[in-house]
């Protein structure tokens, strides 16, 4: 009774705050109320929605022996306290995407991002991963690629290794941008960005061969150090001599990134990539809890309306109208499909109950989605003005800041010359203008955020310090990704040459990594000499690869549903399958055919073809002209090649289902057979 | 024991409590762990050392994907 009080207060609660955020207009509306919606929504899903499909839809047995109690080793295969668990699937799932898609959603104003995260997170990407998870759980703890190769087929199987392999690259290239967008001409950010790489070399020395495998005092000791470089950084800004040293373009920056990309690779793990991985961990736990602290505490208004004009299609940061854009922009934070791969890989190892897939699988992305809304809070707090000087390119608003307040103040979001020069001094920067990517501006409202908090004389080292934790994160993605994708192409070429899959052979280990790492750093190089800032053509791109991961990995989840009897609950998965697949279709397609130059690939090209030909180019531009062309015209195949994979895969489940369904064979369940747990069951489960 | 009062105690074993969950969720007492758990399951075997278990377990864990976007 009490528990139904509860629920029927939060729904309340939370129908007060959404018809608030939507009913707010004209008027700067107080982030609280998006925090508030925020939190009644998800508790309502957690409360309800997953507890009902954990109940019916998967029917979860708390006294069926989970892999981690049934091979258990000790090592990988661990019961596991749930909350560790979900301790460690949420650092895993939390990476840089919820803070910097919600950032550039934000040009349609707080509003449509805000109801999507909402949305799309508690009735799409919870499910998803507490799915997959549950999927995995039952059997033995195997791969998304596996699952979908034992119940669909080999083409399943297929298509989601070469749609992870293709998403993997995309998503590094994007992010190596971000971070040489945020670096570019900062001494200051270049520095504390740097420092943390010796950092991670002590750390690792450390933890391995001075006090092995001392975590927490390692990683004590590395974050201490990592603040330290912020302050650093600040000197080193202000010494005459030192400055130049730090003071790079963008593409010495890239080229640095991708060097460095291709070490990380090939080096050993213990020496850069685990320390850097618990370093990133522990600074993600503190600054989220840090957020979410400061932003109760100071209450800030946001200054973005609503809903902007670039709803319509024209948005300086990036092309489309809100329609699909905004599901594709925001995709970690709503649904995210590189989640299945962590749901089916390490975490179902660890559940020491399956009832706890409600926790760990729906309650992480929860939490995610939370961090999402906080990024769009840091984002909208800003005055709009600043925000899109910040985020959007030369080649759209002019290369002189006079030019681009004059255009951005024509949009209706007043701003100055001097507006923005006091800011950068505040934020101990030269300029700001035209540093897109996200996390300049986001850094810029978590430093007014914290600054406003505990003391606005450290705005420099706030801002620094907001840049060098994304960095963190970011090049721990970088790393982390480009081995993988090493092992998966390793895995692939093995298949034609068997030496070239052995993963401790050096010359494969060297070709292979040298390979992914051309492949995003490509991608990397023309986002940075791309005068329109690159991340409006690859930020799209990227959002299109994970919703079509996320399409697959819903695939293979309705499809085994289906199979197992379960066809009048698989709208569960089904129902968000239809709408990535409608959304990622269409985005795909104005990608692909509009006439836009702004929006469509081919009609880029074609446009700055044009403008070639002509001569209309200024000799900078046209230097580079004939490689944006092309990269516009590969984005635009890739697109394409990605949509045909994953209606393949929609279609292999559609015929997989209509099989059961009509009782002809289809391949065997893989769900290993039942056995009583031995373990207390009165740990697992309940809410 | 007794000599403590109430809440000094309670909060000695919060903090103890979460000082133990730190170290477990950041894989801080994993050698503890496994010497248990291999104490348990085969008493006569030879133990890895810390270093060495440190490193199989890095091998394990940064083999597959554990970090997302």
């Amino acid at each position: 009774m009490l528990k139904r009080l509860l629920g029927v207060a939060l729904a309340v609660i939370g129908a007060f705050a959404i018809g608030g955020i939507a009913l707010h207009r004209h008027e700067p509306i107080n982030a609280l109320w998006l925090i508030t919606a925020g939190i009644c929504v998800y508790a309502l899903g957690y409360r309800f929605y997953a507890a009902w499909i954990t109940a019916r839809v998967f029917a979860v047995d708390a006294t069926r022996a989970t892999p981690a109690e049934r091979l258990n080793n000790g090592r990988d295969f661990v019961p596991t306290h749930r909350w560790i668990v979900f301790g460690h699937h949420f650092a895993a799932i939390a990476g840089p995407g919820p803070l910097v898609g919600p950032t550039l959603a934000a040009q349609f104003g707080y509003l449509p991002g805000t109801l999507w995260i909402l949305i799309g997170s508690v009735l799409g990407g919870c499910v998803q991963d507490m799915t997959i998870l549950f999927l995995s759980t039952r059997r033995d703890g195997r791969s998304l690629g596996q699952m979908a190769r034992d119940e669909l087929g080999p083409f399943g199987g297929f298509a989601a290794l070469i749609g992870t392999l293709m998403i993997m690259i995309i998503l590094i290239a994007v992010l190596g941008l971000v971070v040489v967008n945020a670096m570019k001409h900062s001494p200051w950010a270049t520095f504390s960005v740097f420092a943390t790489i010796p950092i991670a070399l002590l750390v690792g020395v450390y933890v391995r061969n001075v006090r092995p495998g001392r975590v927490l005092e390692a990683s004590l000791i590395g974050v201490i150090l990592l603040l330290l470089g912020v302050l650093g950084g600040g000197w080193v800004d202000q010494s005459a001599t030192l400055r130049g040293l730090f003071d790079s373009t963008g593409p010495s920056l890239a080229g640095f990134v991708i060097a460095y990309g291709w070490v990380a690779a090939i080096l050993p793990v213990w020496l850069l990539l685990a320390p850097r991985g618990y370093l990133s961990t522990f600074l993600k736990l503190g600054v989220i809890v840090l957020l979410a602290f400061a932003i109760v505490v100071i209450r800030p208004e946001l200054k973005m309306p609503a809903l902007t004009q670039f709803i319509d299609g024209t948005g300086p940061i990036f092309g489309g109208k809100i329609f699909p854009f905004v599901f594709i922009t925001i995709a970690c934070g709503a649904v995210s499909g590189f989640h299945a791969l962590i749901s089916s890989g390490t975490t179902p190892k660890l559940l020491a109950n399956e009832a706890d897939v409600r926790l760990v699988g729906y309650g992480s992305m929860a939490l995610e989605s939370f961090v999402a809304i906080m990024a769009m809070i840091a984002a909208t707090l800003l005055d709009p003005g600043v925000y899109f000087a910040i985020n959007t390119g030369a080649g759209v608003v002019g290369a002189t800041p006079a030019a681009a307040v004059a255009t951005i103040s024509g949009w209706g979001f007043p701003v100055t010359v001097d507006q923005m020069a006091s800011l950068a001094h505040e934020m101990g920067e030269h300029t700001l203008f035209a540093r897109t990517g996200g996390a300049p501006s986001l850094a810029v409202g978590m430093a007014s955020i914290f600054g406003s908090t505990f003391g606005r004389g450290l705005l420099g080292a706030w801002y620094h310090f907001a840049l060098m934790f994304e960095a963190v994160f970011i090049l721990t993605t970088i790393d982390a990704g480009t081995r993988v994708g090493r092992f998966m192409l390793q895995d692939l070429l093995g298949q034609f040459w068997q030496p070239l899959g052995r993963t401790s052979w050096y010359p494969s280990v060297l070709l292979t990594s040298a390979l992914i790492v051309a492949g995003w750093g490509y991608f990397l190089y023309i986002g940075v000499i791309d005068p329109n800032g690159g991340v409006n053509i690859l930020w799209p791109l990227f959002g299109i690869a994970n919703q079509m991961l996320a399409a697959i990995a819903l695939s293979v989840a309705t499809g085994i549903l289906i199979k197992s009897g379960k066809l009048r609950y698989s709208w569960v998965t089904a129902g968000p399958l239809a709408w990535l697949a409608i959304v990622t279709t269409t985005a795909a397609w104005q990608k692909v055919v509009s006439t836009d130059p702004h929006l469509g690939f081919f009609a880029g090209a074609a446009d700055l073809a044009r403008k070639l030909a002509s001569g209309a180019l200024p000799p900078a531009s046209a230097a580079v002209a004939p490689k944006l062309i092309f990269n516009q015209q590969l984005d635009a195949w890739l697109t394409v090649i990605f949509t045909l994979i994953v209606w393949f895969v929609i279609v292999d489940m559609l015929r997989i289902a209509w099989r059961s369904v009509h009782g002809l064979p289809t391949q065997m369940s893989s769900e290993a057979p039942r056995q009583i747990t031995q373990l207390q069951v009165a740990g697992g489960g309940g809410s | 024991m007794n000599a403590t009062p109430g809440w000094l105690g309670m909060l000695r074993d919060g903090a103890r409590t979460g000082w133990r969950w730190l170290r477990r969720i950041s894989g801080d007492d994993a050698f503890e762990q496994y010497l248990s758990h291999h104490a348990r399951t085969h008493p006569h075997a030879p133990t890895l050392s810390r270093r060495a278990f440190y490193e199989a377990e890095l091998a394990r864990k940064w083999s597959g994907i554990n970090r997302c976007c």
